[in-house]
Formats: C-alpha cells, sequence, structure tokens
C-alpha cells in the first residue's frame, strides 16, 4: 500500500491516457493549478505529515491482516471472499468550493465551526468578500430577524408572562372542529384511504407516466408508473414538484380581458436592480422581514368576463381573420388532441404553428440531410455502452430526459460482461471480485460542464466552435485513419473527411493529442452499442444542423443506428416545435398577415430571442388570445386570457413516440374558474357553428357509453373530487331528453377518437368499455410493444450530407481570443424552460452542477476569472447578439478558459410571487440568423462591474470536511485487478456506547438499511423533489440557505477531485445514515432521537425542544432545525397551497430539528398491511420516496436481516460506510463510485 | 434572604406564574374529559347501537381500513330512513339535507394533536373494541369523550401487549410498567416513538 502525499498533483490526470502523454507538461500547462495547490491547505485537507501520521496504524492493521475481515464487519455483508482484495488508497482530494481548494482562512474557520448560521453573509470577513458597496440590502433585514431586534431577555419574559395571564383568563377548551361527511359518497373512497389513478405527466412534452396517490379527492403525490415503457416507474424533479404548480395561489382565477398596451406591469418591473439582482424575492422578504400580514396580494389585471361572453367575441374574430388566423401551440401530441386542432384550424380556416422553447430544429435538419427524412430518433441509452456527446445534455435536456436518465444510470451500473442484472454482478463480486465487468463509457465534448458532463469518464471542454471539426476529426480517424466501418472505401466520404486530421484538429481546440484517436477506436469498439449525440443548447452554433448531420453520420458508421437510435419505427414525437415557422410567423405579423391569434402551451414572449422582436410583432395582430394557467409575459401582451387547465385537472392523451399512446386523467375538480385548453377550443367552434363537437344524447347504446362523462357545466373538464375512474367505468344513467345535441366535452372526443382510432385500428380483443377501462387502469396503451424495442432497419446514410458539413464546417465563424468569450446558453435540468417558475421547489434545489439555487449565473472558468481578477461577488455585464444583460458570475470548474454559459429557464417577470425576477432571463441572448435560432458560440465581452456584489446561495458552500474522506472513487481497471481499489481500510474508534462497539440495541424483526451506488447516481435531484413532497420538506428561501438553513432531508453532495479546471467529480446522495450507536443520540438531553425497534434513528418532533446538540454532534450534517416556522409560512400564502401537504407527516413547527426518517409512514403502513395479512413485510414491498423516484435505481431500500434481500444483495466488496471510523455504524452503505478509463491502446494495439 | 427575594421579586413573580401556567396547561390538555358538544342534528348512537343493534362498523364503514373512522355521509342514513320513520321532521330534515347536497357540520369530539398519527384500522385489527376508548357508546344520546387521551393510556395498553426494545423501557421509565394478561394471539403492538408520531 502507498500513501500518496496530498499535494502530488497524479491524482489530477484526467486520464491514463492524458497521464502517459503529458506528464512531463502538465504542469507547465497549469500555472494556476500550481499556485492553487501550493497554497498552505489550511482548508483541512491532510497535509503530507498528516497522511504519514495516518499511514502507520493502517499499516499496522494490515500487517495483523484483519482488514477484509474487519471491513465485511464494517459493511455488515455476509463475509465476502473478496478475491485478493487488498486496501489501495488513494488519496482523494476532496474540494467542494474553489475558497476551499485555495486554502481560504474563512473555510477553515467554517470548517472548525461546523455551522454557518451567520445571518450576515454579505458582511461576514474573509469567505465573502466585499468589493465596493453591497447592492443587495439584505443584510440589515436578516439581523432584525436574528435576534438583533432590540427585543432583550428580560423584554421577553416580561411579554411572555403577560401572554401567559391572558391566555390563562381567556382559556377555553382547544378550538372546535367540525366534521364534515360527503352527502353522497362516491362508492371509491374510503376517507383517510389513499386512491390511486394513472395518468400522465403534463409538465413537459416528455409524457412520462405516473400513478398519483389522491387522499379524500385531492392529489398529494406523485410517483412513476412502474409499468410505462418511457420512464418505468421514475419521476424527475419537475414532475415531483408539479403540486406546487397545481396549488399555487398564483395561477390565472378566471378568464380576463385586458386592454392593450395598458396592462400594469408586475410588481417590480424588469429594469429595477433591486429585481435583476433578485437579492429577495417576494417569498425571502416573506421570511426575512416575518410581515406575514402584508405578503402582496396577487392582483390580476383586467377585468373578469364570462365564459360565454368570451367565446362569442372570439369565434367572431376567428370567423373575420379566417386564413389570417393562426393557432400557436407548444408541442401536443396525441391522437384526440392532434384531430381535435386539425378540426378546429380546418373549420376556421387557421394555421397551426408549433413553438417551444427548445426546439429540434438542427437535429431534423441533420436528419433530414443525412437520411431524407426529419424525425426526432429514440435514442436507447439503455443499450449504450460508449455514449459520446458533443456539447450536448441529454440528461437535462433531452427530448425524452427520464428516458435517458434511466437508460444513462443504468448502463453505468457494474454488469458481468455476460449481462445480468446489477445485483447478480454485486453476488459475483462477492465471490470472484470484478474480474469480469463492465459499464458505459462516457465521454463529452461540450464548452462548460453539464449535467451529463458531471457523469462523464472522460470530459474534453472544447469551444462551441470547435465541436464540429472535433467531431468531423473522430469521422476522419474512423473512416480514413482507421479505415474502419462500411463508409471505408467510399471516396465522396473519404473526400470529404480528408481535411479534418486529427492532429491539427487537436491542437486547434486545445485538446490533448491522441484524444481523437483514443475516442475514435472506442468507439469502435463499441460499435452497435455505442451512441453519439449532439443535440442541445449548446451545440446551437450556426453550424449545429451540420453537427447533427456528422452525429448521425458518426451512428450509422458504427452501425449503432437501428440498434441504439430508431429512426424508423417510433421516433420521438416529443419535440414538435420549429424555430424556423415560429421566426416566419413573426415575419407574418410583421407584416400585417395575421388578424387573430390564439396561443397556448408556449410563452414566446419570454423565450424567444430579442432580436425576433415578438412583443412588436404582435402588437401588429388585432386580437390576440391567450390561454393559460398562468398570467404570463405573453397573456399580457394579450386582448383576453382564458384560464386554462393543470395536467392534474383535466382529460387529455399523448403519444410521446410513435405507436405509444398515454393517457391523461384528471384527479381533482378544477381549482379556478378554468376550463382545458381542449374545452375551450370545441366550445369556441361550437359558438362559431361547428357541428362535429356536438353528439346524439341517448341515440345509441353506443353513443350512450361514449356519453358516459357525467353532467358538466358547459364544456368544463369532467372528473369532481377525482373520481373519474368510476365515472368512466360507471356508465351513466341515460338521460330522459330523447335525441338532442348537447355540446361534447374532452373526455367524450379522447374516448370518441380512441374508439375509432386505436381500439378499432390495432383490434384489441374485448369490449370497447373493458379496453377503455383497462387503459384508465394501466395509463397508457402500447400495442406495438416488440416492434417499439426492436429498433428497426437502420436507415441509409447519404454521403452527401457528411460532404456539405465538412464544407460548411471549414468556416466556423469567429473565435474568441485573449479576454473574449464564446459564449452558450445552457438548460438547468430543474427549472427547463423555466415554465415552472413559480416553483419553490425547483427554484430551491440546487442546480445538479454548481450547486447554485435561487439564481442562475454567468460561469465562466476560475482560471480566466483569476487572470482578470474576478471574485466571488462580482458582476458582468455584456452584450450578445444585441441583448445587453447584467448577471453574477460563478467561477464554476470545468469550463472552457474562453466560454461563458448562462443557464435559460430564469428571470420570470410574470409568473407569480415566487418567481418574478429571481435570477436573469437569458433567452434573449439568443440570435437570429435568417429563420435560425443561435444558442450558442457568441464570441462575447464580459465587463465587470464595479462596485456590484452579488451573493449566490450555494448549500455545497455551507459545510466543509476536515479532510475526511467520505467519497471514495476508482477505476474499472484497478477494481478489475482489486475488488477493494479505493477503499479506505476502516480505523475504527472506540464507541461511547456498551461493550466497546456494539450497543445493546438488537433487531429481532427488521432492521432498514439502505445500499447507494455512487456509479449509478447521476445528479438530477429528482430525490429531493420526491423527499420535499413525501414528506412536507419546506422550503426557506434564498437569504436562509446562504446561511446555511436549508431544510433538505437528502442532498446530493457534489466533490471535485483534481486540478481546478477541469476536477472530477463524485456525487453522492446525503442522507441520515440511521446508524446503530448514533452519536446525534447521545447527546440529546431529552431524548428526542432514538434508535427504534427497526434500526431507524427515530425524531420525535413533539419531544425535541430543540437545543441542536444532535445536529452538532452528527458527522453527516443532515439534520436540520426548523429555525424558523418555514413549514408553516411556505403554506401561508393562501389556499389552495396547502393541499399539496401529506396528511400522514407531521408539519414541524418551529424550534425542533428534524431529518430523514426512511419515510416512517410509509413503514408504519407497511406494518399495519402486514398485520391485517399475517405475513411479514416482503422485500420491496414497499419504497422510500427517494428510492421510489430516482431515475437511474442509485438507491436500494431493504431490510438488513434479509441477506437474500435486493438491497443487501447488492452491497458488493465495494461497498463503504462513510466516516466508518467514527464508529457509528451507520446502516447505509455505498458502492464506491468507479470511472471507466480504460489504459488506452494504440490503433495497431486494437488491431 | 428577604433583601434578595425583594430584589429578584420580578424573577420570582416569574417563576411563579411559569409554574402557574404549567399546572394550568397541564390540567387543560387533560381536561377534554366530558366535553360533549350539541351536535347539529341530534343522533342518538344509544337508539341505534344500543337498542337497535346496529353495529358499528354498519355506519362507520371502512374504518377496518383507515386510518379514520368515517363519519357516515347522508346517504347511509337515507338508506334506512328513506323507508323508516321518514315522516318525523328530524328525518326530514336529513332527507332535505341529502337532496340538496349539503352535508351537517359534526362538532369534532375526540381529537388528537397533529403530531399524533393515531390510525384505527389496526386497533379495529387486533380485536380492540370501540368501547375501549370512546367508551359505553351505546349508552349515549349525545356522545361524550369519557377517556383522557393522554399518552400514558396509548402507551400502557401497547406495552401490555408487546416486546418492548430496551431503548423504549429506558425511554418511558417513568410510566409504570402494567403487564395485563397477554391475549391469544400475538399483537405487535410496537411502543416506539415513530408508531405514533412522526
Amino acid at each position: 500500500m502507498s500513501v500518496i502525499p496530498a499535494d502530488t498533483s497524479d491524482f489530477n490526470e484526467r486520464t491514463r491516457m492524458e497521464h502517459q502523454n503529458n506528464q512531463a507538461e502538465s504542469e507547465p500547462n497549469r500555472p494556476g493549478a500550481r499556485a492553487l495547490g501550493a497554497a498552505p491547505s489550511a482548508g483541512g485537507n491532510e497535509g503530507p505529515a498528516a497522511a504519514a501520521a495516518g499511514a502507520e496504524p493502517r499499516a499496522e492493521q494490515r500487517e495483523a491482516g484483519d482488514g477484509p475481515a474487519a471491513w465485511a464487519a464494517a459493511t455488515g455483508a455476509n463475509a465476502i471472499a473478496a478475491a485478493g482484495g487488498e486496501y489501495e488508497e488513494e488519496e482523494p482530494r476532496l474540494w467542494t468550493t474553489l475558497e476551499q481548494l485555495a486554502g481560504d482562512p474563512a473555510v477553515a474557520a467554517l470548517a472548525a465551526r461546523e455551522f454557518k448560521n451567520d445571518p450576515r453573509p454579505s458582511t461576514a470577513p474573509g469567505l465573502f468578500p466585499i468589493i465596493g458597496q453591497s447592492a443587495v440590502p439584505a443584510a440589515p433585514a436578516a439581523a432584525a430577524q436574528d435576534g438583533q431586534s432590540g427585543v432583550d431577555r428580560r423584554k421577553f419574559l416580561q411579554w411572555s408572562t403577560a401572554a401567559m395571564a391572558l391566555a390563562t383568563a381567556a382559556c377555553t377548551r382547544k378550538p372546535v372542529s367540525y366534521l364534515v361527511p360527503y352527502a353522497q359518497q362516491p362508492p371509491e373512497i374510503i376517507p383517510g384511504m389513499a386512491n390511486f389513478y394513472a395518468t400522465t405527466c403534463q409538465e413537459c412534452s416528455s409524457s412520462c407516466g405516473l400513478v398519483v396517490k389522491t387522499r379524500d379527492g385531492r392529489p398529494i403525490k406523485v410517483e412513476g408508473n412502474p409499468e410505462h415503457p418511457l420512464n418505468r416507474g421514475r419521476v424527475c424533479a419537475r414532475g415531483q414538484a408539479t403540486f406546487l404548480n397545481l396549488y399555487d395561489p398564483d395561477r390565472l382565477p378566471h378568464p380576463i380581458r385586458l386592454r392593450r398596451g395598458h396592462v400594469p406591469p408586475p410588481a417590480a418591473g424588469p429594469r429595477s436592480p433591486y429585481v435583476r439582482f433578485n437579492s429577495a424575492s417576494p417569498l425571502q422578504n416573506y421570511y426575512l422581514r416575518g410581515d406575514r400580514g402584508t405578503v402582496p396580494p396577487q392582483i390580476t389585471p383586467g377585468e373578469p368576463v364570462s365564459w360565454g361572453e368570451i367565446d362569442k367575441e372570439i369565434a367572431a374574430a376567428l370567423r373575420r381573420a379566417g386564413a389570417n388566423g393562426v393557432l400557436l401551440t407548444g408541442t401536443v401530441h396525441g391522437p384526440a388532441r392532434t384531430q381535435l386542432i386539425a378540426e378546429f384550424t380546418q373549420f376556421f380556416g387557421m394555421r397551426h404553428v408549433v413553438y417551444d422553447a427548445f426546439n429540434p430544429d438542427a437535429l431534423l435538419a441533420g436528419q433530414t440531410a443525412g437520411y431524407g427524412a426529419g424525425v426526432v430518433p429514440r435514442y436507447f441509452f439503455d443499450r449504450a455502452e460508449m455514449v459520446v456527446t458533443f456539447g450536448a445534455d441529454p440528461l437535462a435536456q433531452g427530448a425524452s430526459p427520464l428516458e435517458y436518465m434511466y437508460g444513462f444510470g443504468h448502463q453505468r451500473k457494474l454488469r458481468l460482461s455476460t449481462g445480468g442484472s446489477p445485483v447478480e454482478a454485486s453476488l459475483a463480486a462477492r465471490k470472484n471480485g470484478y474480474k469480469p465487468q463492465r459499464m458505459s463509457r462516457v465521454v463529452a465534448f461540450e464548452p462548460a460542464m453539464s449535467q451529463t458532463g458531471l457523469n462523464a469518464d472522460t470530459r474534453h471542454y472544447v469551444l462551441p466552435q470547435d465541436l464540429l471539426p472535433v467531431a468531423l476529426a473522430v469521422a476522419h480517424q474512423l473512416v480514413v485513419v482507421d479505415k474502419r466501418s462500411a463508409f471505408a472505401n467510399n471516396p465522396a466520404v473519404t473526400a470529404a473527411l480528408a481535411p479534418y486530421a486529427p492532429a491539427e484538429i487537436e491542437k486547434a481546440a486545445g485538446l490533448k493529442s491522441g484524444v481523437v484517436a483514443q475516442t475514435a477506436a472506442e468507439l469502435w469498439q463499441h460499435r452497435g452499442k455505442g451512441l453519439v449525440y449532439a443535440s442541445g443548447l449548446a451545440a446551437g452554433t450556426a453550424l449545429a444542423a451540420e453537427l447533427e448531420a456528422v452525429a448521425a453520420f458518426l451512428n450509422s458508421a458504427l452501425e449503432n443506428e437501428g440498434a441504439t437510435v430508431d429512426g424508423a419505427v417510433s421516433p420521438s414525437q416529443q419535440m414538435q416545435g420549429s424555430n424556423a415557422d415560429m421566426l416566419a410567423l413573426c415575419d407574418d405579423m410583421r407584416a400585417g398577415k395575421v388578424q387573430a391569434i390564439v396561443i397556448y402551451g408556449t410563452n414566446p414572449a419570454y423565450t424567444l430571442p430579442q432580436a425576433a422582436d415578438f412583443a412588436a410583432a404582435l402588437a401588429k395582430v388585432p386580437y390576440v388570445v391567450v390561454l393559460g394557467q398562468r398570467l404570463d409575459e405573453t397573456g399580457r401582451l394579450a386582448n383576453v386570457v382564458l384560464t386554462s387547465l393543470h395536467g392534474q385537472e383535466s382529460w387529455g392523451d399523448a403519444e410521446p413516440q410513435k405507436g405509444l399512446y398515454s393517457l391523461v386523467q384528471p384527479t381533482i375538480a378544477p381549482l379556478f374558474d378554468g376550463r382545458a385548453f381542449e374545452d375551450s377550443l370545441i366550445a369556441i367552434a361550437r359558438t362559431a357553428g361547428a357541428t362535429q363537437f356536438d353528439r346524439q344524447v341517448s341515440a345509441a347504446p353506443a353513443a350512450a357509453a361514449v356519453a358516459a362523462a357525467p353532467p358538466a357545466a358547459a364544456g368544463k373538464t369532467a372528473g369532481a373530487k377525482g373520481k373519474a375512474q368510476a365515472q368512466a367505468a360507471t356508465p351513466a344513467a341515460a338521460p330522459a331528453a330523447p335525441a338532442k345535441r348537447e355540446p361534447m366535452d374532452f373526455h367524450a372526443y379522447i374516448q370518441q377518437v380512441w374508439k375509432t382510432q386505436l381500439y378499432g385500428k390495432y383490434k384489441v380483443a374485448g369490449s370497447w368499455e373493458d379496453f377503455w377501462t383497462g387503459v384508465l387502469r394501466q395509463g397508457y396503451f402500447d400495442p406495438m410493444a416488440e416492434q417499439r424495442a426492436a429498433a428497426g432497419q437502420p436507415r441509409s446514410y447519404r454521403p452527401a450530407a457528411l460532404a456539405a458539413a465538412a464544407h460548411a464546417a471549414a468556416a466556423t465563424g469567429p473565435r474568441p481570443s485573449g479576454d473574449e468569450f464564446a459564449f452558450s446558453l445552457v438548460v438547468s435540468p430543474l427549472t427547463g424552460d423555466g415554465r415552472c417558475g413559480n416553483n419553490a421547489f425547483l427554484l430551491e434545489i440546487p442546480d445538479p452542477v454548481s450547486k447554485v439555487c435561487w439564481d442562475n449565473f454567468v460561469a465562466v472558468s476560475p482560471a480566466t476569472a483569476k487572470r482578470l481578477g474576478w471574485e466571488h461577488g462580482d458582476v458582468v455585464e455584456f452584450e450578445a447578439n444585441g441583448a445587453r444583460l447584467r448577471a453574477p458570475i460563478l467561477r464554476q470548474p470545468g469550463v472552457h478558459p474562453n466560454a461563458a454559459t448562462l443557464a435559460v429557464g430564469w428571470g420570470r417577470t410574470s409568473v407569480g410571487m415566487i418567481g418574478n425576477g429571481v435570477g436573469v432571463n437569458a433567452f434573449p441572448l439568443a440570435g437570429v440568423q435568417g429563420r435560425q435560432i443561435i444558442t450558442s458560440g457568441a464570441v462575447v465581452r464580459l465587463r465587470k462591474v464595479p462596485g456590484v456584489y452579488y451573493d449566490l446561495a450555494n448549500p455545497q458552500g455551507n459545510n466543509y470536511l476536515e479532510g475526511r474522506k467520505v467519497a471514495l472513487a476508482t477505476t474499472l481497471e484497478k477494481l478489475q485487478g482489486n475488488a477493494l481499489a479505493g477503499n479506505v481500510p476502516p480505523q475504527k474508534d472506540e464507541s461511547i456506547w456498551h461493550n466497546g462497539g456494539t450497543s445493546d440495541h438488537t433487531f429481532p424483526g427488521n432492521h432498514w438499511g439502505m445500499t447507494i451506488d455512487m456509479n449509478a447516481c447521476i445528479g438530477c435531484n429528482a430525490c429531493m423533489a420526491a423527499c420535499h413532497s413525501e414528506n412536507n420538506v419546506p422550503i426557506v428561501g434564498k437569504t436562509q440557505v446562504q446561511v446555511g438553513r436549508e431544510m433538505d432531508w437528502i442532498r446530493i453532495d457534489r466533490y471535485y477531485t483534481g486540478a481546478y479546471e477541469n476536477p472530477d467529480i463524485l456525487l453522492e446522495p446525503m442522507l441520515c445514515q440511521q446508524c446503530v450507536n448514533a452519536s446525534c443520540e447521545s447527546v440529546c438531553p431529552v431524548i428526542a432521537t432514538m434508535t427504534n425497534g427497526e434500526g431507524i434513528n427515530v425524531q420525535v418532533y413533539n419531544r425535541c425542544v430543540g437545543t441542536r446538540f444532535c445536529g452538532n454532534n452528527s458527522p453527516y450534517k443532515v439534520r436540520r432545525f426548523n429555525y424558523y416556522a418555514y413549514g408553516e409560512i411556505q403554506y401561508e400564502r393562501g389556499a389552495p397551497l396547502e393541499l399539496a401537504l401529506n396528511p400522514d407527516v407531521t408539519l414541524r413547527s418551529r424550534g425542533v430539528m428534524e431529518k430523514c426518517n426512511f419515510c416512517l409512514q410509509r413503514i408504519n403502513a407497511a406494518h399495519i398491511k402486514s398485520q391485517q395479512l399475517g405475513v411479514p413485510i416482503p422485500d420491496g414491498g414497499f419504497q422510500t420516496a427517494c428510492q421510489q423516484t430516482c431515475p437511474s435505481e442509485a438507491i436500494y431500500f431493504g431490510n438488513m436481516n434479509d441477506p437474500n434481500a435486493r438491497m443487501m444483495q447488492a452491497r458488493g466488496p465495494r461497498g463503504f460506510e462513510v466516516l466508518a471510523n467514527v464508529n457509528n455504524q451507520p446502516s447505509i452503505d455505498y458502492q464506491l463510485k468507479v470511472r471507466n478509463i480504460p489504459v488506452w491502446k494504440s490503433a495497431e494495439d486494437q488491431a | 434572604m428577604s433583601v434578595k427575594l425583594k430584589q429578584h421579586w420580578r424573577l420570582t413573580a416569574i417563576v411563579v406564574i411559569l409554574l402557574g401556567f404549567a399546572g394550568w396547561k397541564g390540567l387543560g390538555q387533560f381536561t377534554n374529559v366530558g366535553y360533549s358538544p350539541v351536535q347539529p342534528i341530534p343522533f342518538s348512537h344509544r337508539l341505534h347501537a344500543g337498542i337497535n343493534h346496529i353495529p358499528c362498523m354498519y355506519c362507520h364503514a371502512g374504518v377496518e381500513y383507515s386510518s379514520q373512522s368515517p363519519i357516515p355521509p347522508l346517504n347511509v342514513c337515507m338508506g334506512c330512513h328513506s323507508v323508516v320513520d321518514a315522516n318525523r321532521p328530524l328525518i326530514q330534515r336529513i332527507a332535505k339535507a341529502y337532496a340538496s347536497g349539503t352535508p351537517f357540520r359534526f362538532v369534532r369530539v375526540y381529537q388528537l394533536p397533529e403530531y399524533v398519527k393515531f390510525r384505527h384500522s389496526p386497533h379495529i385489527d387486533a380485536g380492540i373494541a370501540c368501547q375501549t376508548c370512546h367508551g359505553q357508546i351505546e349508552s349515549m344520546n349525545q356522545v361524550t369523550e369519557v377517556h383522557q387521551f393522554a399518552m400514558g393510556e396509548c402507551i400502557n395498553c401497547h406495552r401490555a401487549r408487546n416486546y418492548m426494545p430496551a431503548a423504549a423501557i429506558r425511554k418511558h421509565r417513568d410510566y409504570q410498567l402494567a403487564y395485563l394478561p397477554s391475549l391469544d394471539r400475538h399483537i405487535n403492538a410496537p411502543v416506539d416513538c415513530n408508531t405514533c408520531h412522526n
């Protein structure tokens, strides 16, 4: 065993290959690294002396030969005969922030103090140095709240006694409350029991299947539909946060008419620096000042209108407009919806334009050039063993992100080379080590670190301008140099690729020599099982279509087409928008060719570039109708805004991939005076005289079945009190009135379309009623499952497309030089395109890469920032494509020195009380070139704004490790030689509990535990959102996060290792470890926390007196103290927000410690069920919320007393306990991170 | 001494008031016994459950599955009373309420704090009679609370029927251990804090 001193830079190598090639030059290349690395490591990283001291006892232990045995005991696994396992300790120099890496004394001070808890971040010395004066007047407010409000102890006591006296005088019984039963109880409802409905998520157009838990007619939790082919039971963070959108008090309460041009701006104007730099959103004011009574009410401008009146007006306007009318929507798919829109537009003779914030124009152009037909292919990430991305982020911004996340994460898990499940691989590893195991390899070429890049084994930063040449160089290497693939002898291809010799491209792009050759060789090695992916905002240069054409070429050449890429059988329909159509529409509007426009499901006033000048174009349209759940930026420019419904309130259908049909059914009656978009279309068309939406009542039995919808108010979506399923299942009483024409609502319309198009077309056996009820229960209809899985015949690639791309690539446009930056827009997976902008969960859950919340920022390389003298808190001003913007900078490791990125989806101005003015809107910075929208590659100059300081909230910097190795990693190659590679031998302290190590806790029945596979964790934060939703975890606001008071029960820690330019990443989900010898328990003076009979460290809120000793003594920093009544405040915002609360979980009050408890309410429910059935709880009988939603199944949960539990079997020899030396005996076993960095062989060796 | 008291009279007063408040609070929390609010409709458990022997779960259907004991909806009342005594004025009030879909607002008698998550179904499953907690409800014309729902009552019953982890005994040492004769079937009534508090 060799202990490497901490300051050796060997650990900084990106790949072995790089190391071999560039050992000599690695240091001179990195002056910044040397300077930073040489700084005294006061931040807690062990210096050489400490490492040497630590080495001695470990060596002794090894001589005693009890290393592996001790390890086995430590993990609680069965004795594992890890073949020749030997601890080979690396020195993971973990760091989380640049301040820590640089050895900032403030970090050491914070680490020593453990908790931030400083109410004045802006004035704290050292850690957040102030440059100039603060633009943020938040500090005094914070100080006033935190015990410095002038109320001293004596006053407080005097007041409390007075209050007590008054309370005694006015004593009564507890407040009287009422029990109100149903008048007519629906048969499927038992008060207090949950019902579950299958539906389809409507938060984005990828349309994943959901199972919605409703209690007493209100949905409270979503989980993935485990049978749905798209998401297979998983839900992303946005899906989990859906109820904050549904129950949002800021939704538009009723339809309104506006005076165009006279709509008052939202509370604070976008020009105000106060809002632009979002020192405090209204929510934060709310928290900070405590002025709960003065929350500004949501002001709805305009005047309310009645539905009948407005339908007439719209119908008349659309009649008048005729062919000059336009229906502008976001992506809409699903047979009934598509047909309805077709019938509607046909009836009025109007045009339908589809536009979203992110559109596949470039992808379609590349596919059309390559294959003749433009489709968005379906990518099988679950079959890809090698993924190469070019400026793309499929995990954050794919057409079907959850499907990609599922596949990507599963392929990251170790498996036997012969196949099988990851659990089988773990079991095999216990016997034979990891010898024959494999995992996927991910290589990313990108300008700045994306979520996919975060998970890449090898990451290369290149400028957006260089993405296309590098892709062509890979093709050159593959076809011309290595003479591989079916195109090797194609003269057109070789001629086109001739100018892109890797050596020159690598030099120009700043890549290490040999990178291209290695990538090409590895891709060929994994041919038929690889994936080249190049769709994303950061790849959206003027040559994005050419890049897509080259990516398509690579996929074809590597035989991935038809294997991992399906463009023939079941392509994706999840992205149908078109930038070109939208820009053409803008031109038409400017030319006065549009007389009336109906806009739904898209927000062009917010998402279009400034150069498109949408507001001015729309002003030329005489009549504008916007349908939306809230009054958004586009709605403010309209004549009338109609209230539409949330996905949980409406009927609908979806066809996310060709041949996969998914159904949307309501789980709650509309909360506001709203009407579904589809029902509005029907009502408007009927008002204008359309007859195809009428139905004959009681004409034929078939029609009666179709008419099973309950009588609802004119056109209103049915489904009161979440009993949609029963209504559909039980035929309605036949109305008495004979043959009368009645409006058909969309519920009946869907049934009609599904009956004729699906039930009839696919010749389903059984009756229509059975089919419909079955689909309602299942949530989807997948008649072509086998064909869809087969991915179809490979399409043949036209070499001319490659030639055109290669020709176009010769002119890559301007490159940044010196202090210039190539600017790219990027997407955060949480905020997406900004449509969830008022969702507090998504604003507070940190960005996976930067870990910054409540803001977006310009990410620049730390080295460049250092050269330019930029510090934390600086604000830059810049101009891109004619739009000017100010935004704070973030020094983000892994960004190209000449690249800068800014996330879109922030800076909403009209979304609601929470989201207005949070962050800055980056969409206007995109460029318009012809009919193309350019999101990447603009050359900009960033100018620091003097005298402005802006503090970002970064929860990852709220705690620091004192050089402890909490997250471990190794490489696949090392692991295959040694099953214990990278693992740290446990040198356990003596426990203060009984018997010198084991307490007197015994767990005769169940002992709940968890296994977390760090390989599979992709950092998406879905677990955080699920935990928030399940456990009523409150949101605290930016200022509270800044002082370290975030309340997350689970978080994903992101650690960097290596040099700061392009570090390696370790993602580690961190939650309460449910220790057997819990150190938090032994310090609680009131025994409010204790290990229960099943090994869970329970927190008894009503017993807790808030000493915070436990939080202090817990080494994992997972206990959260409720400084204010965060939960109560959050839900005091107004009705109906409190309906989102889980009634099975106590809403914690102020002054109480809280933390993860493995979803105790679910454990209790499982116990009750097992007691009633008289059988023990089976393995997998219930799931924790985080485990249930994890898109990559990184979390296993089960009974540690059951060796056959899947969770126990997933514990392979690479498991470790976090801080095992503290001897807390945690119940969570982490499987250390394995990087797939193969030893590079040259082309000759491979052959 | 007196000087000191004089000096600290404010403190003394505060302590006295605090003690008084604690005493009042202690009393106030547990003196719900006898609470018997007047309900919007004078439903008599004595008549239905006592004299006519209608089983509890005929009306409180679902209590064996649910955490709550559901208050019967009006359609359950009307199941019988559309025929039985349909002409009496009180019944007609019910019929009217049912027809108009406006249920009665019953005053809640039994109420536990929000941090106590009591679940009916496991207790029904364990064979605990309704009367164990709700008193001789079949003899009440107007429902009256007869038990203090303090934690001691819960825990004593649970403790009598179960294993006890050593830790839990330590935590509850201030409660008298009272071993009742065990039931003929094993009932896993846990005394972990999280049984009721989560």
